[in-house]
């Protein structure tokens, strides 16, 4: 597997993950006009000689243009903490390199907005976190996190307690609304299955069940 | 015509926003945005008339809410380049309509605003330029 990744700026993350796009045998370059940053990616050439730090002001528009990019290049990351910067650089890199991927670090939920006007794509870990926190206050697991169709359907993690309706039940035999349905079944010992309507769910079991989002009370309602 | 009352937005109050202010609200109806509060001190210690607000101007969606479009002109002059082009562009995608220019502070960055088709001023360009022209015009006086 040997891609070709930009990382533009940043510090701590971008030390972190040029390091794992090393080891998974990638080429990385780094560009940065900051000297501690520089600094902190030079540690990882002991290790990785083929990392290149490029000493470079990425809002260059003549360096952009200028930009050798022959080989396959994955994706550009640019992952500084400020936003109206990583906006300027994407935007240009989108003037110069429309067909390469553009991933852009968005620090405040806010901005995320103008970085889809120009489609690049966006990470937001504000938005990540809330969401964590969000579905970890209202349901039982942070499952919804992984989902894209979160706004229309839950995805949702039960774990079958004592007393609970569905405790030592048929699957059959436990009467969920229309658009839901039961898509995996975990035991307690970590054995994972695709239950079917003879499995019986157990005590302890942890149940991921796929709903739309207005029969998510209903579901537990018919679980718990 | 020429003596009609805008409606002019300015967003940063710094040195460049705040005199611009000043200026302008002699005869115009001025709205000033800056994140810092702070800032509005150089308006209010020099008898500003107009409208200051408090909004962090890194916030893309709240500037988008603030219904530009009932402006005659907005100056956006933070002194931030990157800043300035992203609420431009941000604020141009919008609604193309709005009419409005941008501060650039370093002159290498005039050219991402022109590939962009950006109104823009570059004050230290004029500068220099101006003190050329005066330096040639001594000259041959």
């Amino acid at each position: 597997m040997n891609r070709t990744f930009y990382i533009i700026e940043g510090s701590g993350l971008a030390y972190s993950l040029a390091k794992k796009l090393l080891l998974l045998g990638n080429k990385v370059f780094y560009v940065s006009n900051k000297k501690s940053n520089l600094e902190i990616l030079d540690g990882l050439k002991v290790n990785f000689p083929s990392l290149e730090l490029i000493n470079q002001d990425p809002t260059d528009i003549n360096w952009i243009e200028n930009l050798d990019l022959d080989r396959k290049v994955e994706a550009m990351i640019i992952i500084s903490e400020d936003d109206a910067f990583n906006f300027v650089v994407s935007w240009l890199l989108k003037q110069f390199f429309e067909e390469i991927k553009i991933i852009a670090l968005v620090n405040s939920p806010e901005d995320e907005i103008v970085f889809q006007s120009i489609k690049v794509e966006t990470i937001v870990p504000i938005k990540w976190m809330e969401k964590l926190i969000e579905s970890s206050l209202i349901y039982e697991d942070v499952t919804e996190f992984f989902n894209p169709y979160v706004d229309k359907l839950s995805v949702l993690e039960i774990t079958i307690d004592p007393g609970d309706k569905a405790d030592s039940k048929k699957l059959k035999e436990v009467k969920l609304p229309q658009n839901a349905i039961i898509g995996v079944l975990i035991r307690k010992n970590g054995e994972i299955m695709v239950p079917n309507g003879e499995t019986s769910i157990l005590l302890g079991d942890r149940l991921i069940v796929l709903a739309l989002k207005d029969k998510v009370d209903e579901v537990v309602n018919a679980l718990k | 015509m020429a003596n009609r009352v805008k409606v002019i937005i300015i967003i940063g109050c710094g040195r460049m926003g705040s005199e611009l202010a000043l200026k302008l609200c002699k005869d115009h109806n001025v709205i000033v945005i800056d994140k810092d509060e702070k800032s509005f001190e150089r308006l209010t210690k020099n008898n500003f008339v107009g409208f200051t607000k408090i909004l962090d101007t890194n916030d893309m969606a709240a500037l988008m809410d603030l219904n530009l479009e009932t402006a005659d002109m907005v100056y956006i002059v933070t002194p931030d380049d990157n800043l300035n082009f992203m609420l431009s562009y941000g604020i141009k995608k919008i609604n193309d309509k709005i009419n409005l220019v941008s501060r650039v502070n370093d002159p290498e960055k005039k050219a991402i605003f022109t590939k962009a088709n950006l109104d823009f001023f570059c004050p230290i360009e004029d500068s220099v330029n101006n003190l050329v022209k005066d330096l040639e015009r001594n000259q041959y006086e």
